[in-house]
């Protein structure tokens, strides 16, 4: 299994569009200390990253060294995570995404997930454009984002794949 | 009001004497200067309502330099000037109650939801599929 790593605002997206047990079949998560810390203590997805954490569900690890110095802790401390141990990097901050990609780490984000998810008949496209008029209502993700989304959902959907 | 004339510490008064300890509890002076006329609008309210003078400023500074930060924050965020991972750190708040308040500022924003409706109307009439626009309208308004 694939292992990834996820800074805080993918784990609100995630929390929020009900992506947790689909990323926890995909991937062998692993969850950096900062970013346990930025989520706070008492919020419904700090609530479910402890849960996941006591359950052993999601592992703990921290980077050895700070390749990049940019950003805030629990950004900085993913993306040197996934940097040094070669992990899947999720993560929705647009600006960051750009930097960790930047330097070579494989990176997605929640709507890229969402819509792997439409590809692989997991989720219906009512599902799929629920989620994603959600995320638009919630204006937390960039809308460019967004749209492409949309696109690669009717694109899918007109080759035929998800009729 | 003039604000910030000086600063101090109180410690706990059985501990004198001994090694000053960390509590969570400990609490900063902060003195502010009022005006006759702002002391008598300020005293007339904290007898209404049964409160201190003291206790009233220090929970509406709170209340009001929390939700400045919050402001400041989602303002920064929606402005592409700051990533929430670094807005956490500047404010002291977490990042879930940052993305909230940043939903609830988009949230008054009709304009996000009709760029959407429109990108999957044109969508649906290039590729001849009506039905993904009422899926989509159909979302919208759940």
């Amino acid at each position: 299994m694939r292992v990834a790593t996820f800074d805080s605002s993918f784990w609100v997206h995630a929390v929020y569009l009900d992506l947790i047990e689909f990323l926890l079949s995909d991937f062998e998560l692993i969850c950096t200390k900062a970013v346990e810390d930025e989520l706070g203590r008492d919020n419904p997805t700090s609530r479910r990253l402890k849960e996941l954490l006591a359950d052993k569900s999601i592992k703990r690890a921290a980077p050895r060294s700070e390749r990049i110095k940019l950003y805030g802790d629990g950004e900085r401390a993913a993306i040197n995570l996934a940097l040094e141990r070669k992990f899947l990097l999720l993560i929705d901050d647009w600006r960051p995404y750009e930097a960790a990609q930047a330097a070579g780490v494989e990176v997605i984000n929640s709507l890229a997930y969402l819509v792997g998810l439409y590809e692989q008949k997991r989720i219906t496209l009512e599902r799929a454009l629920h989620a994603l008029a959600k995320t638009t209502r919630r204006g937390t993700l960039r809308p460019e984002w967004i749209h492409s989304a949309v696109r690669v959902v009717a694109e899918i959907r007109r080759k035929g794949e998800n009729r | 009001m003039d604000p910030l004339c000086g600063k101090g510490r109180s410690g706990d008064p059985t501990e004198r004497g001994k090694p000053m300890k960390k509590e969570k509890h400990e609490k900063t002076t902060v003195t502010v200067r009022l005006t006759d006329e702002e002391d008598q609008v300020l005293s007339r309210l904290c007898m209404l309502k049964k409160t201190s003078k003291t206790g009233y400023l220090a929970r509406l500074a709170k209340e009001q330099a929390k939700q400045e930060l919050l402001r400041y924050a989602a303002e920064e965020y929606l402005g592409e000037r700051a990533s929430l991972s670094e807005l956490a750190k500047k404010t002291g708040l977490d990042v879930p109650t940052i993305m909230d308040e940043v939903a609830s500022i988009k949230g008054e924003d009709k304009r996000a939801v009709e760029a959407f409706l429109s990108a999957v109307e044109t969508i649906s009439k290039l590729n001849k599929d009506p039905e993904l626009y009422n899926l989509a309208v159909n979302a919208v308004r759940e």
